[in-house]
């Protein structure tokens, strides 16, 4: 396969999963703080590498803003929420680099869940000046709630969907 | 038959269930109810000039946009947070264990003032008077439980770096 070839191969696949978290984050966005974002960001990066996962968080994060129907964050949390997700690919790139059991991945979902929440802490205190407790404890229990969402999706999805994904991938780059 | 594994991932994933389910069962009946009372509600300007300050009565189950509402004009946010006189629109939050289908109050009018924010550059703050000081509540209007006898203000609040 030519260069050419795998770089337009490669920006389609890129548009076609920042298409499906983006999908999956607004039909599950009913139930709060309930989705595969965290799960999927992982899986990709497991999948196609840092840079890639990379284009796929940012297309994802200016969709969201974007697109939303329940509108955008507020501008100030937006890197905020950039930083957030963009954690999942360095983490897992650099210090995590070993995590690659479903059960490491699980729990590395379920204390994600809590330090996406804290990304948004110096914004909320500091700009919009929000009392740090009060923003903390009320923050607790949607953290727990992406959390535990996080460490389900990865204990269940992750090898399945893992081992159909790279099957594919193989496929789609021969 | 079952594999190690996929038991253990049961076990854990009913354990977690379980917790959840028992800890939103103890959390929902941990909360107050509300009501019938009085609240003491002041609005404020953003250099805290009262521009509104008297008591009012609440029923049973009111939240605190249902008290806005009866007493003054409101003006809402819209799904793209643009101002919407008519308040037809929701925004979808948890409180008190359970989603509610909130408003958020970018404008209040009564008989004798006005007061009006557009969200990115000025917000709404309520405010509850606690230990001498006013400070933030962690609710919004539709689902801040209101309490007899205490001290609400709402008062135009600038956002940092405006």
């Amino acid at each position: 396969m030519g260069i050419k070839t795998k770089h337009i191969k490669d920006v389609a696949l890129i548009a076609v999963l920042a298409a499906v978290l983006f999908a999956q984050q607004m039909a599950l966005s009913f139930i709060p703080n309930v989705s595969f974002t965290a799960f999927l960001i992982i899986l990709y990066t497991r999948l196609l590498g840092f840079k890639k996962t990379t284009m796929i968080v940012i297309v994802h994060v200016i969709a969201v803003n974007l697109l939303s129907p329940f509108g955008p964050v507020i501008p100030l949390h937006i890197p905020s929420m950039l930083i957030g997700w963009m954690l999942i690919p360095i983490l897992l790139s650099t210090v995590f680099k070993g995590f690659k059991g479903v059960w490491t991945l699980a729990l590395f979902g379920l204390i994600f869940g809590f330090i996406y929440g804290w990304m948004f802490i110096p914004v909320s205190v500091f700009a919009l000046g929000i009392p740090f407790m009060e923003y903390l404890l009320m923050d607790l229990i949607f953290e727990l709630i992406m959390g535990i969402s996080n460490f389900l999706a990865i204990l269940w999805l992750y090898e399945p969907m893992h081992k159909f994904l790279l099957n594919q991938l193989q496929k789609y780059y021969q | 038959m079952m594999k190690f594994k996929d038991t253990l991932k049961l076990i854990v994933t009913l354990s977690v269930i379980i917790v959840l389910i028992a800890g939103f069962y103890f959390y929902r009946e941990s909360q107050e109810i509300n009501g019938p009372g009085e609240i003491e509600l002041v609005i404020a300007s953003e250099n805290e000039e009262v521009l509104y300050e008297d008591v009012l009565a609440f029923n049973a189950g009111d939240t605190l946009y249902d008290v806005l509402k009866v007493n003054f004009m409101l003006t809402c946010a819209s799904n793209t947070y643009q101002a919407d006189p008519t308040c037809s629109s929701s925004f979808r939050f948890f409180a008190d264990g359970s989603t509610i289908d909130g408003k958020i109050i970018l404008g209040v009018k009564g008989d004798t003032f006005e007061i009006m924010t557009d969200w990115d550059k000025t917000y709404l703050a309520i405010q509850v008077y606690d230990n001498s000081s006013y400070r933030l509540t962690t609710k919004g209007v539709s689902g801040y439980t209101l309490k007899d006898g205490e001290k609400i203000r709402i008062i135009v609040t600038k956002v940092s770096g405006w």
